[in-house]
């Protein structure tokens, strides 16, 4: 898309990785970081873990997933609509939509064409099974 | 008594791990681990997700284990050299880039796993006085949600963040992060465009 935008990234990368902390660290400031830490030491499990997956060489790896919470740009109410569409309770049954669907299902098993006259789609047309080759 | 307990040094651990003697390295993550995954939570808390961090640290331990026999004394103490292997544990798993550990690298007798990769773009630059990068810092920060997550995840991994990561933790294509990429890049370039026009009195 943009050569002069990488460019332009190219040059101040650099820069702004070291602003923010990111650029590798020199012996010295590395000494310097690791005195700043705090010394929490790790649990008995934690170093069994560790050494377990380092001298088996088998290292777990993680796959990234995203987070439980990041489901801001989904219409929740079109979906709680359609869950309450797909789950209605027995009592709260609706008198019309049950005609609805009772006329639906008896059109569908309805067989309206006799063997050997297609219907308007041509379906329905052969008298007997196809041969395989047909 | 335990002041007649004889105390196992840096150089003790580093011997014991060379030999291959799990107990080094017990010794050495019971020494040094909660220090080093408290780096890792410090720098990349906020790039990493929680089991990516714990891949981290045990990445940097195996490099540890594996190339103890490069430890230099001359080039720092034993914890300077197992930070910088942390992050570049961390920077590798932002960029999906295992072929440091991989590779054979045994046989390379210059090879250290707290040098910088050579491709690391976030090297050493003598701008540390350059205003424009506080201005882009800031600038940023105003990036939309998406393109702002995958400038820090860049200058992070010190070059391009791997885009299938970011993808999966963001739910979106690879696409949508190469266009977002690229919208960022041009928003800022822009924005530092913009800057230089005024004159520097007023410039925020």
């Amino acid at each position: 898309m943009n050569h002069e935008a990488d460019k332009f990234w190219q040059k101040v990368a650099k820069g702004l990785a070291r602003r923010s902390g990111y650029a590798p660290l020199t012996p010295e400031e590395a000494q310097k970081e690791f005195e700043s830490l705090p010394d929490t030491k790790l649990s008995e499990a934690e170093i069994d873990a560790i050494v377990d997956q380092v001298t088996s060489g088998e290292l777990a790896v993680w796959t990234p997933t995203p987070p439980a919470d990041d489901t801001t740009d989904f219409d929740r109410e079109a979906i709680e609509e359609d869950v309450l569409q797909l789950n209605r309770n027995e009592g709260q049954a609706d008198a019309e939509t049950d005609k609805l669907l009772d006329e639906l299902r008896r059109k569908a098993l309805e067989d309206g064409q006799a063997d050997g006259q297609e219907d308007s789609t041509g379906v329905g047309g052969d008298q007997e099974p196809p041969e395989h080759g047909d | 008594m335990a002041d007649d307990e004889p105390t196992v040094g840096d150089s003790d651990i580093v011997l014991m791990m060379a030999m291959q003697d799990r107990e080094g390295l017990c010794l050495l993550i019971e020494q040094y681990g909660g220090r080093l995954k408290a780096f890792l939570y410090k720098r990349f808390g906020g790039i990493l997700q929680e089991g990516e961090l714990a891949e981290a640290l045990n990445v940097a331990f195996y490099s540890i284990w594996r190339f103890a026999d490069r430890y230099d004394e001359s080039k720092g103490t034993l914890a300077s050299w197992c930070i910088r292997i942390a992050q570049n544990a961390a920077k590798d798993i932002i960029r999906r880039e295992t072929k440091y550990r991989d590779k054979n690298l045994e046989y390379d007798p210059n090879y250290d796993p707290a040098d910088p990769h050579e491709d690391d773009a976030a090297g050493r630059a003598d701008d540390a006085e350059d205003p424009t990068l506080d201005h882009l810092r800031q600038a940023i920060q105003k990036l939309p949600p998406l393109q702002k997550a995958i400038i820090e995840a860049d200058l992070a991994a010190g070059g391009l963040a791997d885009a299938g990561r970011l993808a999966e933790i963001h739910g979106t294509s690879i696409n949508s992060i190469y266009v977002s990429r690229a919208k960022a890049r041009e928003t800022l370039r822009k924005q530092v465009e913009r800057l230089s026009r005024q004159p520097a009195g007023k410039r925020r």
